[in-house]
């Protein structure tokens, strides 16, 4: 599943330009738009056939986000929400650097590891989208050695991470320099991983 | 590994006719590589569980070979990774989370040569004597935190990071 950040839908009708996997790709528009249907969700509807339908578009519409999924019909608007202008620039690195790990191959490590795989993208953006609407920020985005993806966080000197593994399983821990860690095993539903994302901040809190 | 990756690559590296030799001493050093750094430590998420590959130092007499890769296309692919050490009295072992009771899983060094690396060592997972070749991820994480805690870094990864 890959993401897309687009213009302003309000140039509608106009070339729109989007970095597609940190290419610029020139999506050409002239599009008919039916009498009665928003120019918004016209707009959106188009760009998903452009690109083959299936993708999630993130469509950044000054310092409003609104997302479709793929698991909806691409005219569907599911969402729409409030993103802090300073927030951009740490939602793109992730969003980047996910983009970067798409082209890893097996063996990216040297040691067998295994690139991460579609339940784990699935899992990824699933915790990045809580902490987004949370207002949170991860420290830093990787593929994980034990075959996945690693969210993980820094405050002080307490760390903390998220692993979506290969197989769909999530687990997280948290730990400082001396002490026991604390390593549990997370569900995949929101609810679940909004559970241990507040557990991880309240512990990088220090609370 | 073709003969000009050869020429260049460090003999002592090279398996020939030797065979694996399982006794470690305790102060022996295991090279490690990793791409990532969390904080003061090496990330535990660039670290395996089970079966965390290194460079065993005895053969390994150069700590930066640990970056070398064994594959011919891509000999300097990790140039840019960090490298770091664990001595063998420093491996975290044993481990008993207390979610699985009175269960321990020890941890030791095995060496598994390889052609053109023959110092190459997995720390490998034991349960009463036995291999272990799958642990739950409560376990994998706990021995990656506590590993990643003791290991010394002799060069940080030059790599992008989003931080």
């Amino acid at each position: 599943m890959n993401r897309f950040w687009l213009g302003d839908p309000d140039s509608f009708g106009l070339e729109q330009i989007a970095p597609r996997d940190g290419i610029v790709t020139s999506v050409a528009g002239c599009y008919a738009r039916p009498k009665g249907m928003d120019k918004k969700l016209m707009f959106i509807n188009d760009f998903i056939n452009d690109i083959g339908g299936r993708d999630r578009i993130i469509l950044l519409t000054g310092q409003h986000l609104i997302y479709v999924s793929d698991s909806c019909m691409p005219c569907q608007i599911i969402e729409g929400r409030k993103a802090p202008m300073e927030s951009h620039s740490w939602l793109q690195a992730i969003e980047a650097k996910l983009s970067s790990m798409r082209n890893l191959m097996k063996n990216w490590n040297g040691y067998g590891s295994a690139p991460p795989n579609k339940n784990a993208f699935k899992n990824a953006d699933e915790v990045i989208d809580i902490l987004h609407q949370k207002g949170y920020e991860a420290h830093q985005v990787s593929p994980s050695a034990d075959e996945g993806i690693a969210i993980s966080f820094l405050k002080g000197g307490r760390h903390a991470f998220i692993e979506c593994y290969n197989d769909g399983d999530i687990a997280a821990a948290v730990f400082q320099k001396q002490g026991e860690p604390e390593t549990w095993d997370c569900g995949s539903s929101a609810s679940e991983l909004t559970e241990t994302i507040e557990r991880i901040f309240e512990y990088l809190n220090g609370r | 590994m073709n003969i000009s990756m050869a020429d260049n690559y460090p003999v002592e590296l090279i398996m020939g006719e030797r065979v694996p030799d399982q006794i470690f001493s305790d102060d022996e050093k295991l090279y490690i590589r990793f791409d990532e750094i969390l904080g003061e430590f090496v990330a535990p998420t660039s670290l395996i569980c089970p079966n965390q590959s290194a460079n065993r130092s005895t053969i390994c007499t150069n700590p930066e070979w640990v970056l070398l890769s064994e594959v011919p296309e891509t000999p300097d692919v990790f140039k840019d990774w960090g490298y770091g050490y664990v001595k063998v009295r420093d491996i975290p072992t044993p481990l008993t989370p207390p979610s699985l009771g009175a269960l321990t899983t020890e941890f030791k060094p095995f060496h598994v040569p390889f052609l053109y690396n023959y110092s190459h060592t997995e720390i490998r997972p034991y349960r009463s004597g036995a291999d272990v070749h799958k642990l739950k991820s409560n376990v994998r994480n706990l021995f990656k935190i506590n590993l990643c805690r003791r290991i010394i870094i002799l060069k940080r990864p030059d790599l992008p990071t989003i931080a």
